[in-house]
């Protein structure tokens, strides 16, 4: 197991590098650069920037010495934020966005099988229709639309929640982000899970359950369960990454200083070291999340569990 | 001598996307205390689905009419209480394909515990016990340590004895097996049929087999009941099936069996195909295959008789 978990980070590697790569280049295609203002500088002042970043250097060699630091763990200076390291902003507003995208993926991982697995064991009942319903409504509104009408009803019609803010994390200001986050996921996973519980429930292993008399609600948590989570547990790797590097939206809406923000005002400034330490960031933030649930898959999966112990 | 389950005018009608299908049309069928019955047919003549929905295993889209009387009560009425001890205790079944009938995501031990546990209120030691005594009867090899594996590491012959091994820990009264040696090698197929017979008599077991082999039939059954198109067409003594068989459909079936065991050389069949089984049914299911027809036959559906021990369904019997 964990000889397998070293192979597959070593396999990373490369994935990493092109990551790497392919953004260095696309961020300076971009046009502009991190010190046009308004006002432009005197070129002096220009020429000292420059040569201070080695931004006048060519880019195969500013590549190595970007490459040379972030091998020391070093992601740089922020062009845009004087006095702080690209390291530093990472370290601030990562566990802002770990923690709403953390709470939106459980509540949705609870909600949605809950609904799919019901709506699956009442199959064509009207709470079923209900719920496929609710969930195309919920997978087809996007969260910038859904977001200024959650606003709308919960902070001005009703103002009980604020409008935006985080306010060091004050309990009523996460509601609001985390609902909007998790409405898409909780679709999702509600059909997920739906799908997969038709199938299971299908299966004759399930009949096999049944005709040994047993009850129904033990045969659907203890026979099928496991099997209908198996496809939500693989969405789950990519879609934890996405609703944790894609609240850049979100965050931006409700103003929530997460790294989707930082990844955003990088992006628009031309902040070169913050959007590539962002990038690199998630990129290996995807990769883990992906061995995390394929570790999981096996540990549900006790046949993936044997294949793996034997490589 | 009464029987110890029998199913009355049983149908069962599947709702469809293209219609109704009439899996099974007003079937009888009993099974007396210790004896082997027989229940055989092509696929789609409806032998499981009928087995199926006597116990109410059925999806939600099929509707039993008719009545099972086990025990002086009526299967099909009883609530979900009622029916999970009889399946528990009285009525079991096992099925074809022992590759997927059982959960490959719990360890076999859980599966043979959890209706003593559940259902028996037995304690967990206990169970356990009982189970490794029980693959150790079905002849697993080192029951005590295999007790804990999961089922994809046994091979189909030795989930086929766990399926086995399943229902006889429940001590049932009915054993209902379905094909269940039709996924197996030839060889592994003799040694699980020779084990249900030894385990028949030691725990006093009724059977219904579900087979489509004849060579099954004459090596395991003491009466036989031949399906065709959801109806049962002839019942009778294996004696009599095999050496006078009345139904043109069970000649043929014989004929059939007989050329594929290499005693004719000529490969012997039925022409035609099974009826699809939807809409109104006039006459004999089998009049447009059948190579004795008459006139009546298309117009009147024949009714079961004959003797004690030997019934058709045929217009050719009846004065």
């Amino acid at each position: 197991m964990l000889e397998y978990f070293f192979r597959r980070l070593l396999g990373a590697i490369p994935t990493i590098f092109i990551i790497i790569l392919v953004s260095f280049f696309l961020i300076r295609l971009a046009p502009g650069g991190p010190f046009d203002f308004d006002k432009t500088l005197a070129p002096e002042i220009q020429a000292n920037l420059n040569t201070k970043f080695h931004l006048d250097e060519p880019v195969y060699v500013q590549f190595g010495y970007y490459l040379k630091d972030i091998l020391q763990g070093d992601f740089g200076p922020s062009f845009q934020y004087k006095n702080y390291t690209v390291t530093e902003l990472i370290a601030q507003g990562f566990p802002v966005s770990v923690q709403l995208g953390l709470s939106a993926m459980a509540l949705a991982l609870l909600l949605g099988s809950a609904a799919g697995i019901l709506a699956a064991y009442r199959q064509n009942s009207k709470f079923d229709y209900g719920v496929m319903t609710i969930s195309m409504l919920g997978i087809s509104v996007p969260n910038f639309v859904m977001a200024p009408i959650l606003i709308l009803i919960f902070a001005i019609v009703f103002s009980f929640l604020p409008a935006g803010g985080w306010n060091d994390g004050a309990f009523q200001n996460r509601i609001l982000p985390i609902v909007t986050l998790a409405l898409p996921q909780i679709a999702y996973i509600a059909r997920i899970s739906r799908g997969s519980m038709i199938e299971v429930l299908r299966s004759p292993f399930i009949r096999t359950a049944f005709s040994k008399g047993l009850p129904t609600f033990y045969i659907l948590t203890r026979h099928a369960l496991k099997p209908t989570l198996l496809p939500v547990i693989s969405y789950m790797g990519p879609a934890i990454a996405g609703i944790i590097t894609g609240s850049v939206v979100v965050e931006q809406i409700y103003g929530i200083p997460g790294l989707g923000r930082y990844f955003v005002q990088g992006a628009l400034n031309r902040d070169y070291t913050l959007v590539m330490g962002v990038v690199v960031f998630y990129g290996v933030f995807i990769i883990l999340l992906n061995l995390i649930v394929d570790l999981l898959y096996g540990w549900l999966d006790p046949q993936i569990r044997l294949q793996a112990r034997k490589t | 001598m009464s029987a110890l389950l029998e199913a009355n005018n049983i149908s069962i009608d599947f709702a469809t996307e293209s219609g109704v299908v009439h899996a099974v049309r007003d079937a009888n069928i009993e099974l007396f205390e210790g004896e082997v019955l027989g229940v055989v047919g092509e696929s789609g003549s409806g032998k499981t689905q009928l087995m199926l929905g006597m116990l109410k295993l059925l999806p939600e889209n099929a509707v039993t009419t008719g009545e099972v009387i086990y025990s002086d009560k009526d299967l099909l009425t009883l609530n979900k209480l009622d029916i999970n001890r009889i399946r528990s205790n009285e009525i079991a079944m096992i099925f074809q394909d022992p590759m997927s009938s059982l959960n490959p995501y719990l360890k076999v031990s859980r599966q043979l515990t959890e209706t003593l546990i559940l259902n028996q209120k037995i304690d967990k030691q206990t169970a356990l016990k009982q189970a490794i005594e029980i693959l150790e009867k079905v002849r697993i090899p080192d029951a005590a340590r295999r007790v804990h594996d999961y089922p994809y590491q046994f091979s189909g012959g030795m989930r086929q004895r766990i399926m086995i091994a399943m229902a006889l820990l429940r001590k049932p009264k009915v054993l209902i097996a379905d094909e269940p040696t039709t996924a197996l090698d030839v060889t592994v197929q003799a040694e699980i049929l020779a084990l249900l017979k030894s385990l028949r008599d030691e725990f006093a077991l009724s059977i219904i087999l579900i087979t489509h082999d004849m060579s099954i039939v004459a090596g395991q059954c003491d009466r036989v009941v031949i399906m065709y198109a959801g109806q049962p067409v002839e019942m009778a003594s294996l004696d009599e099936l095999f050496y006078a068989p009345k139904h043109p459909y069970t000649q043929g079936l014989l004929a059939a069996a007989k050329s594929q065991s290499g005693l004719t050389d000529k490969l012997v069949s039925i022409p035609g195909h099974p009826p699809v089984n939807t809409g109104i049914q006039l006459g004999c299911a089998f009049y447009p295959r059948c190579e004795q027809r008459l006139d009546v036959c298309q117009r009147d559906m024949p009714v079961m008789t004959g003797s004690n021990t030997q019934q058709q369904a045929c217009h050719l019997y009846e004065r």
